[in-house]
């Protein structure tokens, strides 16, 4: 039987997990609070997901974003999305050169490691397929000419849920690509006093750069190599096959809730992202609270609710939550 | 050749002439044509309106033998015989037997009238053909027909002398009938319930139930079991550390009803702290061992360790202690 020593494995995760604790450091710095927003991010980062950030304007979505850029020396494109934006202007495009009398190809601002995608859902459906190829297959095709992205490239978008008028909302096959999505809350009554200190002092301290691309690399690989244990892929599954049929784990009234369950792409997520969880809790395994605390962010998006349950005021968090009370813990 | 058709047209004229329709020639004169003439009677010479009343016609005995009767068409039925009454029938033969011998014959027409007032009913002709072709005609007098309209109330617009249904005396079978079926529906309505409870409460179906074990005897008794099994010595540290926590997850659910069953190891410590100040027999001690010892079965399970025997036996002794210390008496139970 093979056997994992778990002192060891233990001690080379405190050893690849050291920089996340700097890094929390340096974002802390500048982002006050919304500790819960910092390691989603850091999830994504480590589980190479795109993250897409939904919260109500002012809660410091875009500079957690700009402040993640800045710990890593990476190079990060900010596109606003407007409802004039056109596909080219985000992959780029191909311009006839006069003096060489040939087509060169002119890169968009997708070509960059971190790509903040701000207010995702104010540009049309065909601007938001152009991020498709990037997203899922980590390349841009101009022209006849295919170009692998940089590694890491992280999407973050992000979307504003009160205001609908004039927007687009992402179509499922775009949603589905995102590994998680993060709501914003507003943030504590201390840290909102913090917040007001910072901005009277005039002096808004920056986070500096402690990591480099190679360094997310490296730790990508460690998250790789954290065990899950057959019993922990099943609940996986469980939970994930509670959202298809709820039925078949004793939740027979979340039937007419749904309109349709999570993808096979959840399971994937949600296996990845516990894995990054359990690496940031500086564990060389996975338990089911690490599944547990990554499945909100990893299932809201991709729970498709019926008519009767937007008439009940019902939403995604109500049926996760049933879920997870009654899918049996291994 | 002309005049001998002629002679053979006039000839077939004289003989299917009495067959022809007569009553419009009793209408038209009020007397019967030549032949003989019978009495016919009602049944009921006064009817209700909208009732009926058989018109009855006998021939009298000897009359028809060796003839054949014909009877006059009233199709499409209902027939009108006069503008106010309907003959609801054919013309029906029916023979009258007499001390074993045909008396007489008798035709029958069934009649109604919609409309109340005295009616003359028209003479019916019956044909008598005779083997050779000769036929002759008999002709029934119609009687009078009394249609009486029904008298209503011109108070209240019913009419009058309205009875109600007539009620028959209950008898024993029907009785019986109905208690039978009450008694029936009665034990289906039982068994029924009995099976909901049953199947509800998780107890065989048939047969008698036996008390359930309190929860503490029934982890021991699991907890003894996995200790007598020895997974550990066997390689199946996993499955042994599966086991035990299931069996404390069990205690936990039918001792304090904490769904420990979907609950991960520290949401169970939590659940058991919350208990805490309202259970006595609960102390941070006996709560600390048993997260030590869900903490070697979380490492067990999910991170592929192998635990020392050592290790092995003092999480079973853990398991054990808790149960004993937090067990509750049934007598403290029903207090």
């Amino acid at each position: 039987m093979e056997t994992v020593n778990i002192k060891e494995l233990n001690e080379r995760i405190q050893r690849e997990s050291a920089f996340v604790d700097i890094m929390t450091l340096e974002m802390s710095k500048v982002i006050v609070g919304q500790k819960q927003l910092v390691e989603n991010l850091l999830i994504g980062l480590l589980a190479n997901g795109h993250i897409l950030l939904e919260g109500v304007p002012g809660l410091a979505k875009t500079l957690a974003i700009r402040t993640l850029a800045s710990v890593v020396d990476a190079k990060f494109s900010r596109i606003q999305f407007t409802p004039d934006l056109l596909p080219a202007d985000l992959v780029g495009t191909l311009i006839y050169s006069q003096r060489t009398e040939e087509f060169q190809v002119k890169k968009g601002p997708l070509f960059a490691n971190f790509i903040l995608a701000d207010e995702i859902n104010r540009s049309p459906a065909k601007v938001q397929s152009a991020l498709l190829e990037a997203m899922q297959e980590r390349q841009i095709t101009i022209g006849e000419h295919t170009f692998p992205l940089p590694e890491p490239f992280l999407v973050l978008a992000t979307q504003n849920p009160i205001e609908q008028e004039g927007t687009y909302p992402l179509p499922e096959a775009q949603v589905d690509r995102f590994m998680l999505k993060v709501i914003v809350d507003y943030p504590k009554k201390e840290e909102e006093k913090l917040i007001i200190r910072m901005n009277n002092s005039g002096e808004f301290p920056t986070a500096a750069q402690v990591l480099k691309p190679a360094d997310i690399r490296k730790a990508r690989e460690v998250v790789r190599e954290v065990y899950m244990d057959e019993k922990i892929e099943r609940y996986i599954v469980d939970l994930v096959y509670a959202t298809r049929k709820p039925e078949d784990y004793h939740l027979p009234d979340l039937k007419s809730l749904i309109a349709y369950g999570a993808s096979p792409r959840a399971s994937i997520s949600l296996a990845i992202a516990s894995k990054a969880y359990a690496f940031i809790r500086r564990r060389g395994y996975v338990i089911p609270e690490d599944v547990r605390a990554v499945a909100y962010e990893v299932l809201r998006h991709r729970i498709g609710l019926t008519y009767e349950a937007e008439a009940e005021n019902i939403i995604t968090e109500n049926i996760i939550t049933s879920i997870i009370n009654a899918v049996e813990v291994p | 050749m002309k005049r001998f058709i002629y002679i053979c047209f006039f000839f077939v004229w004289l003989t299917l002439s009495p067959c022809l329709p007569y009553a419009q020639q009793v209408t038209d004169t009020g007397q019967l044509p030549a032949g003989l003439v019978q009495e016919s009677v009602l049944e009921k010479d006064s009817i209700l309106i909208g009732d009926q009343t058989w018109w009855n016609m006998t021939l009298p005995a000897g009359i028809w033998t060796g003839r054949k009767i014909e009877v006059p068409d009233f199709s499409p039925l209902p027939y009108k015989l006069t503008a106010q009454v309907e003959a609801l029938s054919g013309v029906l033969l029916d023979s009258v037997v007499r001390k074993k011998h045909l008396d007489s014959i008798r035709a029958r027409i069934l009649i109604t009238s919609f409309d109340s007032g005295s009616y003359q009913l028209p003479p019916v002709p019956l044909c008598l053909v005779g083997q050779d072709g000769t036929r002759d005609t008999l002709w029934f007098k119609g009687p009078r027909l009394s249609v009486n309209t029904i008298p209503v109330d011109t108070t209240s617009f019913e009419p009058y002398g309205l009875k109600p249904q007539m009620r028959y005396p209950i008898t024993t079978g029907e009785i019986l009938t109905l208690v039978g079926i009450v008694v029936l529906l009665s034990a289906l309505v039982f068994l029924i319930i009995l099976i909901v409870r049953r199947r509800r409460n998780h107890l065989p179906l048939f047969g008698p139930v036996r008390p359930k074990d309190p929860p503490h005897i029934a982890a021991l008794k699991v907890l003894e079991d996995i200790r007598a099994r020895e997974l550990w010595k066997k390689q199946k540290a996993k499955s042994y550390y599966t086991l035990l926590t299931d069996t404390i997850r069990v205690y936990l659910r039918d001792r304090w009803g904490i769904q420990a069953m979907e609950k991960t190891s520290a949401e169970m410590m939590e659940a058991l702290l919350q208990v805490e100040a309202e259970d006595s027999l609960l102390t941070e001690k006996i709560i600390g061992e048993l997260g030590q010892m869900f903490s070697t079965g979380d490492l067990a399970k999910f991170a592929k360790y192998t635990p020392s025997d050592s290790e092995n036996e003092e999480s079973l002794r853990q398991a054990i202690r808790f149960v004993t210390e937090t067990a509750k008496d049934e007598e403290e139970k029903e207090e």
